[in-house]
């Protein structure tokens, strides 16, 4: 079950427990009643028109708590039903749900209350209900303003003048009109109970406005927040695209000394073929490698997106012959599956993400003498790319913040695993560290499995020299 | 608009109930004032017809009128060898009923049998309806059809719905019948039919 759906099952739940102690209040509050009827008795015979108005505060109080219970309930039970807040007819059914515990509450207890309040009550429930903004306290707000419609809307049962209408008509508040009758010609009640229903149906209504205003206000800001953290994103968004395509045109414009001085050192190699300057002829080589690769690096920077279907082997042999050891009694040992499918990748930036891993597996090592496994499997739809060192680990600690830029723990730039992250995530795979300190570290990146029919480059621009 | 169509339907609805609940009445009662006679004596044994709270404004409009009257909400037909008229005040009330160990059946057949015990024995009843149109509910007229047959005397509110149900009763039985606008206007022929 999700998070939302336990939500909604807490609400009808909670619902429906309001609403059956909405039903039974009056026998939990047996007391009260109690309380009413004598006092009511006592304010006749003493002709105490205080005692009735305390009489008349408590039957408020108990009608608030009991219609409180059953209005709030039913909201919830709706709200939990229909689950979306601006559902058509989730008012129609609140309205419903309400009437039909008030005639269960009605059939149960035969106060005789007239439905007519009952409506009036629901009418400025719904009219109200359209301002209150559905969001993080509507509960809150809506409970605040249920309290002081109810209160009102009791008071009016108390209003004598008003009973012709068919308001008022349950027994305790029968009682309290005629003992009101009987003590002041209903001048005391009538006056009493309309001025606290005017008082306590402005409150909601006052309430209501602020709260609606309040959220205007509110919503305003936040649309104005919105429009200037775009305006801020759409200038950042132009400087970035300014400097990219800067900094693409420099790229660009590396590549022609890059080919002067290929072309120089091809030119020098060739004059010294004659002579046996093989030291010379050894640094010529290197310094091939090295333009070879920076060549690779600029068609990178400039074709970034461009992916194509590749073996694995291929990839590998082209990382490793790149990778220098020198000097370093390392043993690299490379085991790829039969069989394993062409993946389909951007071959530069995915070859310098690997080497990322292989060159800091040996930068792990320090110059000791170790041994890296290559492990390349296919495993149902994705195959998987496990780098094995016996170097010494990465503390348990470190783990978490490997992936953050900046993060290093040899003084380097610390963009290296970042890089491979988001290289592996661009390819739509995932990479995951593990490693025992003292022992080994063991790096898995796991890919898509290349479908044939995806959008192949026909051109592969990584062979340009 | 649309959001607002919940709250106009029950506002409508409400509307719609307000003229069932005034209701109307056509018939018209030949009334006494006053009765021109006494027809009932002191002691008074003032009662209550289904424990509504008027039987409290009875005992003190008594008092206010010095009559002699012990108000006894739950007195039983053999109480009342100690008085010369009952009171019979007649209204259903749920919650007072509730305060006693009755049930509305065993209410009706306390009323039933006290007003036939007095009948039996001379006794004058007097009948009280305070209520009028605020507790027209079918219990308390069931309680009024068992009792007015019964009785001398009977003083209620002008204002009823069901009058023409009423006015037969009454006509049936030759009862003489006053009906009051006000509670304090029972004092006159309350005070008439002792003095």
């Amino acid at each position: 079950m999700s998070l939302n759906d336990n939500q909604i099952s807490t609400k009808t739940l909670s619902g429906t427990i309001l609403l059956i102690i909405g039903i039974l209040f009056p026998n939990i509050v047996e007391d009260w009643t109690t309380y009413i009827i004598e006092n009511i008795e006592a304010s006749i015979l003493l002709k105490d028109g205080g005692k009735l108005v305390i009489t008349s505060i408590v039957y408020m109080t108990k009608y608030c708590f009991i219609f409180f219970f059953i209005f709030f309930g039913a909201i919830l039970v709706t709200d939990g039903m229909l689950v979306k807040k601006d559902h058509p007819y989730r008012l129609y059914f609140y309205a419903v749900l309400v009437l039909v515990t008030i005639a269960i509450y009605n059939y149960l207890h035969l106060e005789n209350f007239s439905y007519i309040g009952h409506l009036l009550t629901l009418a400025i429930l719904l009219c109200l209900q359209n301002y209150i903004p559905k969001q993080k306290y509507y509960y809150v707000i809506y409970s605040i303003i249920l309290l002081f419609v109810l209160m009102a809307m009791n008071w009016v049962q108390l209003i004598p003048a008003l009973s012709v209408l068919g308001l008022g008509t349950d027994d305790m508040a029968v009682s309290l009109k005629i003992t009101d009758h009987y003590l002041s010609n209903n001048y005391l009640l009538n006056t009493l109970a309309s001025i606290l229903f005017v008082v306590f149906l402005v409150i909601p209504i006052t309430l209501t406005f602020l709260v609606h205003l309040l959220n205007k206000q509110i919503m305003a800001m936040e649309k104005i927040q919105e429009s200037e953290s775009a305006l801020k994103a759409a200038r950042i968004a132009l400087v970035e695209s300014k400097v990219y395509e800067e900094v693409n045109s420099l790229v660009h414009d590396l590549k022609t000394p890059l080919s002067t001085i290929e072309g120089l050192s091809s030119l020098i190699k060739m004059r010294l073929q004659h002579k046996a300057e093989t030291s010379i002829d050894n640094y010529l080589d290197r310094m091939g490698g090295s333009i070879q690769k920076m060549n690779d690096m600029i068609s990178e920077i400039l074709y970034e997106d461009i992916k194509q279907p590749i073996s694995v082997k291929e990839l590998l042999e082209y990382v490793t012959s790149h990778l220098i050891l020198a000097e370093q009694n390392i043993e690299i040992d490379i085991s790829i599956e039969d069989n394993i499918p062409n993946i389909y990748v951007n071959k530069i930036r995915f070859s310098r993400a690997v080497s990322n891993i292989l060159e800091n597996a040996i930068a792990s090592l320090a110059g000791k003498a170790g041994k890296i496994t290559v492990d390349v499997t296919r495993i149902e739809e994705s195959i998987i790319f496990k780098f094995l060192d016996n170097g010494p680990g990465i503390e348990a600690s470190h783990l978490q913040d490997i992936w953050e830029d900046g993060f290093s723990t040899r003084n380097s730039t610390g963009i290296g695993l970042s890089f491979v992250k988001t290289v592996v995530e661009n390819h739509q795979g995932t990479i995951q560290v593990d490693s025992s300190p003292g022992s080994y570290t063991q790096v898995y990146i796991t890919l898509p499995l290349y479908e044939k029919g995806e959008k192949v480059d026909e051109y592969n621009y990584l062979s340009r020299g | 608009m649309k959001k607002f169509l919940p709250a106009f339907v029950c506002f409508c609805l409400a509307l719609i109930l307000v003229p069932i609940s005034i209701g109307s009445t056509t018939s018209k009662i030949n009334t006494y004032p006053n009765l021109p006679a006494p027809i009932a004596q002191e002691r008074i044994l003032i009662t209550s017809a289904g424990q509504a709270v008027e039987g409290a404004i009875m005992q003190s409009i008594a008092e206010n009128l010095n009559l002699e009257a012990d108000y006894r909400p739950r007195a039983l037909d053999t109480d009342l060898y100690e008085y010369k008229s009952v009171v019979i005040v007649v209204g259903y009330s749920k919650n007072g009923l509730a305060q006693t160990v009755r049930n509305f059946q065993e209410e009706l057949s306390r009323s039933k049998h006290l007003v036939q015990e007095a009948e039996a024995n001379g006794i004058s009843v007097i009948v009280v309806d305070f209520s009028g149109s605020l507790r027209n509910d079918s219990t308390t007229w069931k309680l009024l059809e068992e009792v007015i047959p019964h009785c001398t005397y009977y003083i209620g509110f002008s204002h009823t719905k069901k009058m023409d149900k009423l006015h037969a009763i009454v006509k049936e039985h030759h009862i003489p019948i006053t009906l009051i606008d006000q509670i304090m206007d029972i004092e006159v022929p309350f005070n008439s039919a002792y003095r």
